[in-house]
């Protein structure tokens, strides 16, 4: 059952926010989910439409093991909330025969809240099944690579 | 982090109008383009792209989105894929945010990027003809920051 229906109207965007990754991210972990990148956002207008983005393209780096990885938009502390998570599979290694190219987008519809609050987000993500291969993401100054956030307000 | 505020002052929607099919392998190529008069030199564009593609493989695909030749406001995008038989989708989709850009006429473009795997051949349609599985949209929004 879907939990947000309907199609709203708005004026224009009340404001944005957004963070790139800045250094290159490395994780072998698995659970609880690693967070890639956050950002905070002071809301504009009470019950306003918050919708938050991600685009990031990651690789598994590991010759052996193959993983599934998927990625999420996490409220505050999390656990991952209202998010439509996104994901995909590498096989690891470096020769392009092991297809390592990982999608890690997702979106979020964010729950209305009141102005001055301060939204905390980030985009985590989460391995499976196979042993700890690494996930790899080099900042966004490599040309094929990287990660961004975005909050963005309408009212 | 950057962080704007204010309203939205103009946007813009363009979708992929036509079959697009590129070799091209190890550099950016444009896939589709937005036009867009950006009203004031302080604002931001908020670009969103979206996009479903199909390719010869084994191979890696990347997706950005560009303004004129302005390409660090971008996210990346992109998975891989297998060959024809055994998976060979691949999503586009990615988000930018571009700061700087001056007020004027500008467009915005959807890029792909193939590595240089086997076989490689990327293609986006067919638009018009069944099963109009695979396609591209652009979507602009120009906001003071």
């Amino acid at each position: 059952m879907p939990i947000y229906t309907g199609i709203g109207t708005y004026k224009g965007i009340l404001g944005y926010a957004t963070a790139v990754l800045a250094s290159d991210f490395s994780t072998t972990q698995t659970t609880p989910m690693a967070t890639v990148l956050s950002l905070g956002y002071t809301v504009k207008k009470t019950n306003s439409v918050l919708v938050a983005f991600a685009s990031a393209n990651a690789y598994v780096d590991d010759a052996v093991n193959s993983n599934n990885v998927y990625a999420a938009i996490r409220y505050g502390a999390g656990p991952t909330y209202l998010s439509i998570e996104g994901g995909g599979h590498g096989h690891g290694g470096a020769s392009p025969s092991y297809l390592k190219n990982v999608n890690l987008n997702s979106e979020s519809k964010i729950p209305s809240t009141t102005a001055g609050s301060v939204l905390a987000l980030s985009l985590a993500l989460y391995q499976s099944p196979n042993a700890t291969p690494t996930i790899r993401i080099p900042a966004l100054s490599d040309p094929t690579y990287g990660a961004r956030l975005t909050v963005v307000e309408f009212g | 982090m950057l962080t704007g505020a204010s309203n939205s002052l103009g946007s813009a929607f363009g979708q992929l109008a036509a079959d697009f099919t590129t070799s091209t392998t190890g550099s950016w190529v444009a896939l589709f383009s937005v036009p867009y008069t950006k009203q004031f030199e302080d604002s931001s564009l908020l670009v969103f792209a979206m996009g479903s593609a199909s390719a010869t493989g084994p191979n890696e695909i990347m997706s950005r989105v560009r303004v004129d030749a302005v390409t660090a406001g971008s996210g990346r995008g992109g998975s891989h894929v297998h060959t024809t038989a055994q998976g060979h989708y691949a999503s586009l989709d990615c988000h930018g945010v571009f700061t700087g850009v001056a007020a004027g006429a500008h467009t915005v473009y959807l890029d792909v990027y193939i590595t240089t795997g086997t076989a490689s051949t990327l293609s986006c349609g067919p638009i018009t003809a069944a099963p109009n599985v695979e396609g591209a949209a652009l979507m602009v929004f120009e906001a003071v920051s």
